[in-house]
């Protein structure tokens, strides 16, 4: 057992499963050039000393390519581990991604596989409209494509290994408060959780979320940072007499809805936390499917605490207004509860 | 614009009437005249028309609500109109109110507020007050937006008591609430006096026999009703009513007869029946009952009573307290006629006797007058009369 940043988990994990399997390579911009940051948050730092240039594969800055590279290798049977230095640079690769990976399953009556992973930081953190979005939302509405987000260190490792050992093409997105990444890579304001890992091989099944905190009182959901705001905000609630109960899904696609569901019929209200824009969002899909699946166990009604619906600000006073914040969710919260809002 | 849908005017005794049914929902293609949805009020259930053609477009009462009469309970969009067509809800007083100045301030105010007087309910609160029995429309509101949520639910199942052995609960609502209001407004501000007395109804019985056998059947309310015609306008005092904290007397006689239905307790008005002829209070009044049995009295036929008749007898009661149907000044109870033992002329003879109860409200008269009316009324009953009627 050891205790962990999510990089230094998704780096260990990474290693093991290269270790233990010799398909598995990794490929992006500046992961393992000599005297660099092992890719844009440390994640593969150290990795091309053990394993070579040959799988820790350096790319030219182009994200077609890199897609384009790693579906082809994923098609003719092996496990490219792919990563983008921000999420934003997805939609460079938008067609290799949405048309060719996710497809080629479906397209080929499933004779082909496409076992690839692609890591995505997401989140916003002072970098502006074009390296600060949450994509979830996005590239859960795209069939085919499996999405997984962890929040801590132990998941972040076990989900890794259960995508790397997936046929299907599987999007992990990260935040970048989240990772604990040290020197010129940490984030402003990072959270940086640090959790215990076993040393080891344990995987993280993909689909199955967790209850982080049990309440009765009311669900809320978040998912990567927004499980910390829930948290954070269920720690001021309970010490007025507020139970709250935090769900982290882990696994977008699929997603845990028995879980989610089984908490609401409990306690008969629902928040859902993200920092997607709000609109046909991620927070909206699971609220319809609470109101399809548990609406007789509803005793208010759902809210969403989302970003608005524009893209990042970089200026920070902005940023503050526009990522859902522990008041936000504390609102909420009381709202569903039929209790005043706090004071302003 | 979308023609609008109110809530019929209403009794003078009531100040709502209950929404009973919705017989179409939103949505539904209309004529003028269809039947739209029924109500309960003054004990009867009636059915309000559409007063226009058109679609169905937004129902505003939930069937179940009480209402004040002359409430907008629906929309009902002309041929050409979307929902979109329906004026919003916000009245022109609040539109033109200073505290509406800024658009941004107004959405937030108003969104935070409850929505009109409509109570909603969450699905969760609904779903375990209708497994409990709890009327939840009468539960105090605590959740978001003033809705009724399960918390309130629960706070009224633990103000109940021990139920067990309990058979049954039946809502206090619909024509058992209005009357359940009405006995106990009564008894809480009438100081009733009941006076009893015993009268010699063997003229009475053979009157009524003697217009059967010439073919007119009349009941001995239709007797005592077209009597108690004769007698009031001699004793107006009686014929009255307390509103406003005065003393309403009534030139007009209006016998209100106390109906017992499967419905509950009505009391259909006999209108102006001391100008009346037995044979029309006959016929009146038999369609009067018929109508209240069948639940099909219009709301002006149980309004504006100022005496009332309720009649035991056909239950073999002798005598009893009846309680005034406010804001009337008397009632006139009525027992069993039955065959006693009776002196006559220092003999003793077999005679019909019947027990007559008035009760009347202290307030509005002393127990002197409503005496000698009992004397006229008793009287009344005794005399001989000669066995024919007019047939108009």
């Amino acid at each position: 057992m050891a205790l962990l940043t999510i990089a230094e988990a998704l780096r260990e994990g990474i290693r093991e499963e290269m270790r233990r399997d010799p398909t598995v390579f990794c490929l992006g911009e500046d992961i393992g050039v000599p005297g660099g940051f092992g890719g844009a948050f440390t994640v593969t730092l150290g990795l091309s000393e053990e394993f070579g240039h040959e799988r820790i594969l350096d790319t030219p800055i182009s994200e077609i390519g890199i897609a384009g590279l790693a579906i082809g290798a994923a098609m003719t049977g092996m496990r490219p581990i792919a990563d983008v230095q921000y999420g934003d640079f997805l939609f460079c690769m938008m067609d290799q991604l949405a048309n060719q990976a996710a497809k080629m399953t479906y397209m080929s009556g499933g004779t082909v596989k496409v076992p690839m992973v692609m890591r995505a930081p997401v989140g916003s953190t002072r970098r502006g409209s074009q390296h600060a979005q949450s994509l979830e939302a996005f590239f859960t509405h795209i069939p085919g494509l499996k999405v997984v987000a962890p929040s801590t260190a132990y998941d972040a490792k076990g989900l890794l290994k259960s995508a790397v050992r997936d046929d299907n093409p599987v999007l992990m997105f990260e935040h970048k408060l989240l990772y604990g990444s040290k020197g010129g890579r940490s984030e402003k304001g990072a959270l940086s959780p640090i959790g215990e890992v076993p040393d080891e091989d344990y995987t993280v099944p993909i689909g199955k979320g967790i209850i982080r905190r049990p309440g009765r009182d009311v669900t809320v959901v978040g998912k990567l940072l927004t499980v910390y705001r829930a948290l954070g905000a269920a720690e001021t609630l309970a010490a007025r007499g507020i139970e709250v109960e935090v769900i982290d899904p882990r696994t977008l696609v699929p997603l845990d809805m028995e879980l989610i569901l089984e908490s609401v019929r409990r306690t008969g209200r629902l928040v859902v936390v993200e920092e997607d824009n709000r609109t046909h969002g991620w927070a909206a899909e699971v609220a319809a499917q609470v109101a399809e699946e548990a609406f007789f166990y509803l005793d208010a009604p759902i809210k969403r605490v989302s970003a608005p619906d524009t893209p990042p600000p970089f200026a920070p006073p902005m940023e503050a207004l526009y990522v859902p914040s522990e008041q936000r969710v504390i609102d909420a919260v009381l709202y569903v509860l039929g209790e005043p809002p706090d004071a302003r | 614009m979308p023609a609008e849908v109110l809530a019929p005017p209403l009794g003078t005794n009531v100040d709502t009437l209950l929404l009973a049914e919705w017989h179409r929902r939103e949505g539904a293609v209309i004529r003028a005249g269809d039947p739209l949805f029924s109500v309960e009020t003054d004990k009867a259930t009636l059915d309000v028309e559409s007063p226009a053609s058109g679609t169905l477009g937004r129902i505003l009462v939930p069937a179940g609500s009480d209402v004040p009469s002359l409430t907008r309970v629906a929309w009902i969009l002309l041929p050409g109109e979307t929902t979109a067509d329906i004026p919003s809800e916000a009245t022109p007083e609040a539109i033109d109110g200073p505290a509406l100045a800024t658009g941004a301030a107004v959405t937030a105010a108003e969104s935070a507020l409850p929505r009109g007087d409509r109570v909603f309910i969450s699905p969760r609160a609904r779903r375990l007050a209708e497994t409990e029995g709890v009327a939840w429309e009468l539960v105090a509101p605590t959740g978001p937006e003033g809705a009724v949520i399960e918390r309130d639910i629960r706070a009224a199942l633990a103000a109940r008591g021990d139920e067990s052995g309990l058979l049954e609960r039946l809502p206090l609502d619909g024509i058992r609430g209005v009357i359940a209001r009405r006995m106990a407004e009564s008894a809480a501000s009438v100081a009733p006096v009941t006076l009893t007395t015993e009268a010699d109804a063997t003229y009475l019985v053979e009157h009524r026999a003697a217009l059967a056998e010439q073919g007119l059947r009349v009941s001995y309310n239709d007797l005592l009703l077209h009597l108690l015609a004769g007698v009031l306008p001699r004793h107006l005092r009686l014929n009255a009513s307390l509103r406003d904290a005065h003393i309403h007397v009534w030139k007009e006689v209006h016998l209100g007869l106390a109906v017992d239905t499967d419905r509950g307790l009505m009391a259909p008005v006999l209108r102006n029946a001391d100008c009346k002829t037995l044979v029309e209070v006959a016929a009146e009044t038999r369609g009067l009952i018929a109508s209240a049995r069948a639940g099909t009295l219009r709301p002006e036929a149980l309004r504006g009573a100022t005496f009332t008749l309720t009649n035991l007898g056909m239950f073999g009661i002798d005598a009893f307290t009846p309680i005034v149907n406010l804001p009337e000044c008397a009632i006139l109870g009525v027992g069993r006629i039955k065959e006693v033992p009776a002196v006559v002329d220092g003999r003793i003879e077999i005679r019909r006797r019947v027990w007559l109860s008035l009760t009347f409200d202290h307030r509005l008269i002393d127990g002197g007058l409503a005496a000698r009316f009992l004397q006229d009324l008793v009287r009344g009953i005794e005399s001989r009369r000669e066995h024919v009627v007019a047939i108009t």
